[in-house]
């Protein structure tokens, strides 16, 4: 079914074009983002339950100008056709007071060119199979608490259980002079948390669900309950691991954080202009195996992070990183392309239209190889086949990875032999461990549950993933 | 608008409500080294409603709930549409009964200050170093924000509050085997040029020995010492053991009388949550919920003295509320760093993330820096990991010396036995 638009930027679309054409009088460039963010939280656990919004949610404009020097952006959320003066007059008078600052601490201002658009209209409306709004919240808290109770109904040692769906639509308007765009699109998520304890330990095993969806995404949810049970009692005999380095499989979850921390983050070009990213000196150069291809693109795939355009109003592309272990170019916001000399690549992406944008990921992969992952772990004398993660860090400066992985499967002699190690911290230097890949599966799954730092804030939805890799990698 | 969504409410049989209404206010500055990148302004106003719904099933008491966002210029019909949505959202929203907070009028104001020169202030003190050789700051956000902040609700609560709130994400970069970098956060009230220059002026020097720093060795049965931001967060475990959410969660086993930490030797924690702690970032009077916060120590020379909580769930395990508190203290240990540093040692002060789990204890970090002591030797390192368990600690030792830091003052270092450290 087709996604409805936003009666609020409908609504506002005119004024908001008035307002970017007062303001051109007086910069060369103007443009503006409106955004209308709407969504559900469906929460059972086995302590409460919530109903509320999504914290996704956001109604709001940022401005964008430059001055001649630079750019200077004003977020605001309270706009009439009596207040349009009054917002132009502030902006005038916030970028005087702001350049007179650099002034008075003599610090000079970046000179960053004058971005060239192109003339592009375009109204996208994305299709669902099941809208919010036609599932009741008796429907949807019913079933969630059914996968609660079934859940608690498989073992004594389920001591708390959470079931999660949310629902967001975002609806987004990009006007410039040349430009005048509009997208709406849901994504939706959901989790599947099992707490368990036994004497005095206590684990837990999360499974997520996510996409380019609406509410059929309960489907997917009901079979996976006795699995994340049958993980989260598993994890009570795990034991820790002996640090080394070992030979491993990394699913494609475990694939795909180490896709968006290694590389992802480390590609992402306002780190180019900080000179904070080791990548640059490796364009044109093998940074990976040869069977080691990446993308990301929120044009190449449907997931959380698929859209037409990017909160800068540029198309969204399908970037190809590293082609056969050679690394090819980086993802791009507007400022850091002006400055670069390079094409945007529809990267911009802000936490809400109160945020900055940054370069940022939208849905990073591997590409798919070859091989089976039955003939994966047959190649393997002793090491681990690595199941999902809890978090993840990056080091864009020196390559470094940090990633918190929640298990690790035993295998010694290229068979599984039962034994669980939890939580395996993997690091490294990040060529090493992508030069290590030696066999890569023929799967391919995303998942794009969770948020997306960039150092510790502006968190934007992303997905990542991938097939099954084997490499060698620091565990401890 | 708050008259239009009380008004509105007002015409709902509902049980209960609550408005949040936040008015912020910021000046943010980006810069690429010395030279500005960027600068943003922000005036936004946000609405946040609770709706709160009692009914009965099987003579027991329930209290449903739902939250929604209002933003200005919403039409009566949306606002009128959202509260029929969540009305009825929140009768199957079969919580346990709770009391909402208590009527109080107050309003908690700050002195107040021109926002751009607060901003122009806090740019001032970044690039007030002297700069060293070898070391620069690579890139600087610098946001200075204003909140104004209602809580009215139909038990009679109407508190307000104004904020300066300043808050600095420094990347200082240094030369030498290679070029590295470090990453800060610091969160302020006001500006303070003197703390933001020390950081700063810190921040630089601990660069340079990173760029020096050689690969951390995999050394067995040493003690690891933590110092600055990765202290906070392990000793926030401890604090996460004492909320009532927690508890009632099931997640956390502590329970009053009895030990909060392991059989670990050293010191024991003190711990209390403290509202408003001077020059905190995060200090406020009053909770989400309009409650007065209270200070509660919680736990005594490791032992569990109290939970601390917001309203619902103390009441659900059956303790007075301290509010939502968000600041916490510790108090000092037994030894000095300088103590601490006698024995051969590895110390940490920068990890990529420092991962404390508060359902399993466990605790990890990748190592940006730190120092290997031998006996006789104290070498910057780099990489490798501290993995362990917080709930299987053999020693714990807390520092004399102490510090504020963001949402926490205590002890500046810890030190640990017990932990795997994984390198070359």
């Amino acid at each position: 079914m087709k996604v409805v638009s936003s009666k609020y930027l409908d609504d506002r679309h005119d004024l908001l074009r008035n307002l970017v054409s007062i303001l051109e009088r007086d910069f060369p460039y103007v443009s503006i983002l409106g955004t209308d963010v709407k969504g559900k939280l469906f929460r059972v656990t086995t302590t409460g339950i919530s109903v509320n919004d999504s914290r996704w949610s956001e109604r709001g404009f940022v401005l964008r100008v430059h001055d001649g020097t630079g750019y200077f952006e004003f977020s605001f959320n309270e706009i009439d056709s009596e207040s349009l003066n009054e917002i132009v007059e502030l902006v005038k008078k916030r970028v005087t007071v702001f350049r007179k600052a650099m002034v008075k601490n003599n610090l000079e201002a970046a000179k960053t060119p004058i971005p060239e658009e192109k003339e592009w209209k375009l109204s996208f409306k994305d299709e669902v199979k099941i809208l919010p709004g036609m599932l009741s919240a008796e429907e949807i808290m019913g079933r969630l608490s059914n996968l609660k109770d079934k859940a608690h109904s498989l073992s004594e040692e389920v001591i708390n259980v959470m079931t999660l769906m949310e629902n967001v639509q975002v609806s987004k308007l990009f006007i410039s002079s040349k430009k005048d765009l509009f997208q709406s699109y849901i994504w939706s998520q959901g989790y599947l948390y099992v707490v368990a304890r036994r004497g005095k330990m206590t684990k837990y095993s999360m499974k997520g669900f996510s996409g380019l969806k609406g509410a059929e995404i309960l489907d997917e949810m009901d079979e996976y309950v006795e699995k994340v049970v049958e993980n989260a009692r598993m994890l009570l005999s795990a034991e820790r691991i002996n640090p080394g380095t070992y030979d491993v499989i990394c699913s494609p979850d475990v694939a795909g954080l180490i896709a968006h921390e290694a590389f992802g983050h480390g590609v992402e070009m306002d780190m180019f202009v900080k000179e904070r990213a080791k990548a640059v000196e490796y364009l044109g150069k093998q940074v990976a195996s040869e069977l080691v291809t990446m993308h990301d693109g929120a044009a190449g795939v449907r997931e959380v992070s698929s859209y037409a355009f990017d909160d800068e109003g540029c198309e969204a592309k399908d970037t190809v990183i590293i082609d056969r272990g050679i690394l090819l170019t980086g993802i791009s916001d507007v400022i850091s392309a002006s400055v670069l000399g390079t094409e945007p690549t529809g990267n911009g992406k802000r936490q809400s239209f109160e945020r900055k944008a940054y370069a940022r990921m939208t849905n990073t992969y591997f590409s798919p190889g070859k091989d089976d992952l039955e003939e994966m772990i047959t190649s393997i004398d002793y090491g681990f086949l690595l199941e999902d993660y809890y978090s993840g860090m990056e080091d864009p400066k020196n390559w470094g990875i940090q990633c918190v992985i929640a298990y690790g499967r035993e295998i010694v002699k290229g068979k599984l032999t039962g034994r669980i190690v939890s939580p395996v911290m993997m690091t490294g230097y990040v060529p090493t461990l992508l030069k290590s890949i030696s066999m890569v599966s023929k799967d391919f799954r995303l998942s794009g549950t969770g948020a997306c730092g960039k150092g510790h804030k502006e968190f934007v939805k992303v997905s990542a993933g991938g097939p099954y890799i084997k490499a060698k990698a620091r565990l401890g | 608008m708050i008259d239009k969504i009380s008004r509105q409410l007002k015409s709902v049989a509902i049980s209960g409500w609550k408005i949040k209404e936040e008015n912020v206010e910021s000046e943010e500055y980006f810069f690429v080294k010395d030279k500005v990148d960027l600068g943003r302004s922000k005036k936004v106003s946000k609405y946040e409603v609770t709706l709160y719904k009692d009914f009965e099933d099987k003579n027991e008491k329930y209290r449903g709930s739902s939250v929604f966002y209002i933003s200005p210029g919403m039409e009566d019909a949306e606002i009128s549409q959202a509260i029929e949505e969540a009305f009825f959202a929140a009768g199957f929203v079969k919580n346990p009964w709770y009391p909402l907070a208590p009527a109080l009028s107050r309003k908690f104001c700050s002195e107040e200050y021109e926002l751009s020169e607060l901003a122009s202030e806090a740019v001032g003190a970044v690039f007030s170093q002297s700069k060293p050789v070898n070391s620069w700051l690579n890139s600087v956000e610098i946001f200075v924000i204003k909140n104004r902040d209602r809580i009215l609700s139909s038990e009679g609560v109407d508190v307000s509050l104004s904020k300066y709130r300043t808050y600095i994400e420094s990347i200082v970069s240094s030369s030498g085997r290679e070029e590295v970098e470090l990453y800060d956060q610091l969160l302020l009230s006001v500006p303070d040029h003197e703390r933001i220059s020390m950081r700063i002026s810190r921040l630089l020097e601990m660069v340079r020995e990173r760029a020096n720093a050689t690969a951390t060795p995999a050394v067995k049965g040493v003690p690891v010492i933590l110092t600055g931001e990765p202290v906070k967060e392990a000793l926030r475990y401890y604090l996460m053991q004492s909320n009532a959410h927690l508890k009632y969660d099931k997640i956390s086993e502590a329970e009053l009388g009895n030990s909060v930490q392991s059989e670990e030797a050293g010191d024991r924690i003190t711990l209390e949550v403290v509202p408003e702690m001077e020059g905190s970032y995060y200090s406020l009077p009053f909770d989400n919920d309009g409650l007065l916060m209270k200070k509660r120590k919680v736990i005594e020379n490791g032992v569990l003295n109290s939970f601390w909580g917001d309203i619902r769930y103390s009441y659900y395990i059956g303790i007075e509320p301290t509010g939502a508190v968000m600041n916490f203290s510790v108090e000092e240990g037994s030894l000095s760093v300088e103590e601490m540093r006698k024995e051969p040692h590895l110390e940490v002060t920068h990890f990529s993330a420092v991962d404390v789990d508060e359902t399993t204890g466990d605790f990890g970090g990748e190592i940006r820096l730190g120092w290997h002591f031998d006996g006789s030797k104290r070498i910057p390192v780099t990489g490798g990991s501290v993995t362990g368990n917080l709930k299987s600690l053999d020693s714990l030792y807390l520092s004399r010396e102490t510090e504020l830091n963001g949402d926490y003052y205590g002890p500046v270092s810890l030190m640990m036995e017990g932990m795997k450290i994984s390198g070359e």
